[in-house]
């Protein structure tokens, strides 16, 4: 077997594939996104047929594709970032009770700190919210392995399982052993059956079952080879998962202190309660470490209360030892071990750092993002106006000194919020900003609630024909599958004018043309759009820059200061970056002297 | 082995920790890295983590446990040169990249700090690749070959 140099998301993607998935889906979202691309490249690479991979429009498509073709018997994948859990959670509830045929597991990955992310939210909860086993991995090399020990369980048990990587998982990369050899699986097809309709009555039998399964299941995973004890101190315990193992190992090693007893538990959902129990017993004290919810420390809690054991545990819930949010660092946890175990640690000093520079992430040279929303902010300067962003690379419109998203919630939302702030404050207008991706994903039904209720907004779609955020996927509108076959190009204007609502289709990058069609919207009433059409930089290479006339150059500094181009740099006089520069020659139609062309 | 590697969005920083973790797998080596992937790769500040041997568990280095840092931006290397063991290897790329929001620095405030720590500090000038290919695009792999041929011969 090749050993092969993987990112967790590819460990996982190879992990599934070996276990015979035949139907993955998915909707983008850091940190998941690259799990369905390379199921989609290793395909390309074996020139692999039967088995099938989509980008849903969302999360809970994708959930509901996967499910239909599980209910068949073939194995199958959804991949999603944690917040797509909250869009995929009306099928998922649901098919916790009806259950699967072929194994399903249901991958979200989690992102503490967060990272890229709009919440912290701990799927590991939500895996007991809706009783579906849970599988939490340490590192890729062991994520590969336990996404096949996933499907077995979920086609033993007849349930989709979840799946739970962090970032930290996703994006760190290991050599592993691959088995080029994948497993094929042969669906019955789908039997016509009650069992597959949800009713009161069916869900009553379910949900009793739901429990007693989950209470045998946390016996039989208390012998599942990834929850396990190892060291040998008989005072000293530390449970911990996921990712928080290996920084554990870390920090134990750097102590000289890998005798202490570690409990690592890999499926916090059913909690592998007598392997815990064992676990309480063996040791005098147990420190719990782990990110985001104390899901383990609370089951330790709550198993040592109702056992009547007597031992100390703490974590970050009642004793406050950790952090309650956020991501944790070796660095932290060594000097937080150290002082649990009372050995010596000399924290290292930070070093004094001479003031730097800040760099949160902005919108790319070109990026005709840019240009939509300065021209909306040209054509509303002076007037009473919100402007509601959404979820993508254009939420960086914030940023100075474009400072052009005054509201973001979660997909799609700004058309929504926007139709709120119009009802509830008249005298303003109220604009939506949607990208190309999201407006299919969940833009269109906050669009159909303005047309029907007659709210009054101005629709903005920034159209850049990719999903430009995560790394540049395909979406609806773009004419190319996941599996690069040619489909159907969905039209944005087609659309609004099939719901009533006839757009201004402009190319931002006609500064004038812009601002004219964004105030000629503004002055009209009810929903009103304009269609920003213009293919993001890191999809269509544009070739070309513009350069300086210095002699008509005056240095003034205002086209960077206007529009914040990172290829535009003010010295003297105005400097131009080739290497970033694409030559939208937006900062030329800014410039009042004419000195850029 | 710990080699933290460090930059802005766009300089190429994930592609030199993958160049240099795919060559120590070919010398018969374990490696693991972590990558910075997602909305900072616009701009913001990135990081590579590259740990080459089988003593490591945590995908990232500890602070104070880096060998050597790549740094391709001078004021990304001082943020990071926490990481750095006391006498590591700093390669610099001594060319400032202002931030794109506003507010320019000088670069060369970063380098004279980064002269005044008790470290192997080399500068490395971008200005040749520049001259050579027109563009600082591959700042990120004449780094990584740098260093690999002062460090692994």
């Amino acid at each position: 077997m090749p050993i092969r140099l993987l990112m967790g998301n590819e460990a996982i993607a190879l992990g599934a594939l070996a276990a015979g998935v035949s139907v993955a889906a998915g909707y983008p979202g850091t940190p998941s996104t690259e799990v369905l691309e390379t199921i989609a490249k290793e395909l390309d690479r074996h020139a692999k047929t039967g088995i099938y991979v989509e980008w849903s429009v969302n999360e809970k498509a994708a959930l509901e594709v996967a499910a239909g073709a599980s209910y068949t018997g073939a194995r199958t994948l959804v991949t999603m970032k944690q917040v797509g859990l909250n869009v995929a959670s009306d099928p998922l509830m649901s098919l916790a009770y009806i259950g699967v045929k072929g194994g399903m597991v249901v991958l979200v990955a989690d992102d503490p700190g967060p990272i890229s992310s709009q919440t912290e939210q701990d799927t590991r909860t939500f895996a007991k919210y809706s009783k579906l086993p849970c599988f939490d991995p340490s590192s890729p090399e062991e994520a590969y392995q336990m996404i096949q020990d996933a499907f077995e369980l979920s086609e033993e048990l007849r349930t989709p399982v979840l799946f739970r990587p962090t970032t930290r998982l996703c994006h760190a990369t290991a050599p592993i052993d691959v088995q080029d050899v994948w497993k094929t699986v042969n669906p019955e097809g789908f039997i016509k059956d009650p069992k597959w309709v949800i009713f009161p009555r069916l869900s009553v039998k379910a949900h009793a079952e739901l429990e007693v399964r989950n209470r045998a299941l946390s016996k039989q995973l208390s012998d599942y080879k990834f929850n396990s004890v190892e060291g040998r101190s008989e005072a000293f315990g530390i449970a911990t998962g996921g990712v928080c193992y290996a920084y554990v190992k870390e920090a134990l090693k750097r102590l000289g202190a890998e005798w202490v007893r570690v409990l690592k538990i890999a499926t916090p959902f059913p909690f592998p309660q007598p392997l815990a129990l064992d676990f309480i017993d063996s040791v005098e004290r147990v420190f719990v470490v782990e990110e985001l919810d104390p899901v383990i420390e609370r089951e330790l809690l709550y198993l040592a209360g109702s056992s009547g054991r007597t031992l100390d545990i703490c974590g970050k819930e009642i004793t406050e030892n950790l952090p309650a949010s956020g991501e944790y660092t070796v660095e932290m946890l060594t000097e937080k071990i150290a002082a649990y175990l009372g050995l010596p640690y000399e924290v290292p000093q930070a070093p004094i750092l001479p003031p730097l520079p800040v760099r949160p992430p902005v919108l790319c040279a070109g990026c005709p993002h840019r240009a939509s929303f300065y021209a909306v902010k040209k054509a509303m300067s002076g007037k009473k106006s919100v402007f509601c962003g959404d979820i993508g690379c254009y939420t960086l419109g914030n940023a100075l000194p474009l400072d052009m998203v005054d509201t973001c919630l979660c997909m799609g939302a700004g058309i929504t919020i926007a139709q709120g702030i119009a009802r509830a404050q008249a005298d303003t207008t109220a604009f939506a900003f949607v990208g190309d991706s999201t407006f299919f994903a969940s833009g269109i039904t906050g669009i159909i609630n303005a047309v029907y209720n007659k709210n009054d907004i101005v629709l903005i779609v920034l159209d850049n024909r990719i999903t430009a955020m995560t790394g540049g996927q395909t979406h609806p509108g773009i004419g190319k599958t996941l599996m690069n076959q040619p489909t159907a190009a969905l039209n944005i204007p087609a659309i609004l004018r099939s719901v009533g609502i006839e757009p201004r289709v402009v190319n931002p990058l006609n500064l004038g043309e812009a601002i004219a069609a964004v105030k000629a919207a503004a002055a009209e009433s009810g929903v009103r759009a304009v269609v920003f059409e213009y293919p993001c930089v890191n999809v269509e290479k544009p070739s070309g820059t513009v350069s300086v006339n210095t002699d008509k150059c005056t240095g003034c500094g205002l086209c960077r200061r206007e529009i914040g181009c990172p290829a535009l740099k003010i010295g003297e006089k105005a400097e131009i970056d080739g290497s970033l520069c694409t030559g939208c020659s937006l900062c030329a139609q800014v410039c009042p002297f004419d000195a850029i062309n | 082995m710990n080699i933290l590697i460090c930059g802005i969005g766009g300089q190429g920083v994930v592609y030199a920790s993958k160049l240099l973790a795919n060559r120590a797998l070919q010398r018969g080596e374990t490696v693991h890295t972590a990558e910075t992937i997602g909305m900072a790769q616009r701009g913001g500040s990135v990081v590579s983590h590259v740990r080459i041997g089988d003593d490591c568990y945590s995908p990232l280095i500890p602070a104070g446990g880096a060998d050597i840092i790549i740094g391709l931006e001078p004021a990304e290397t001082v943020r990071n040169i926490g990481y750095l063991k006391p006498g590591g290897i700093v390669a610099v790329s001594t060319r400032g990249v202002a931030p794109t929001t506003g507010g320019d620095y000088a670069p060369e405030a970063m380098l004279a700090y980064l002269g005044s720590l008790n470290i192997n500090l080399i500068a490395v000038d971008a200005e040749q690749v520049f001259r050579r290919d027109g563009s600082y695009r591959n700042l990120n792999v004449e780094m990584v070959n740098a260093v690999e041929h002062l460090t692994l011969k």
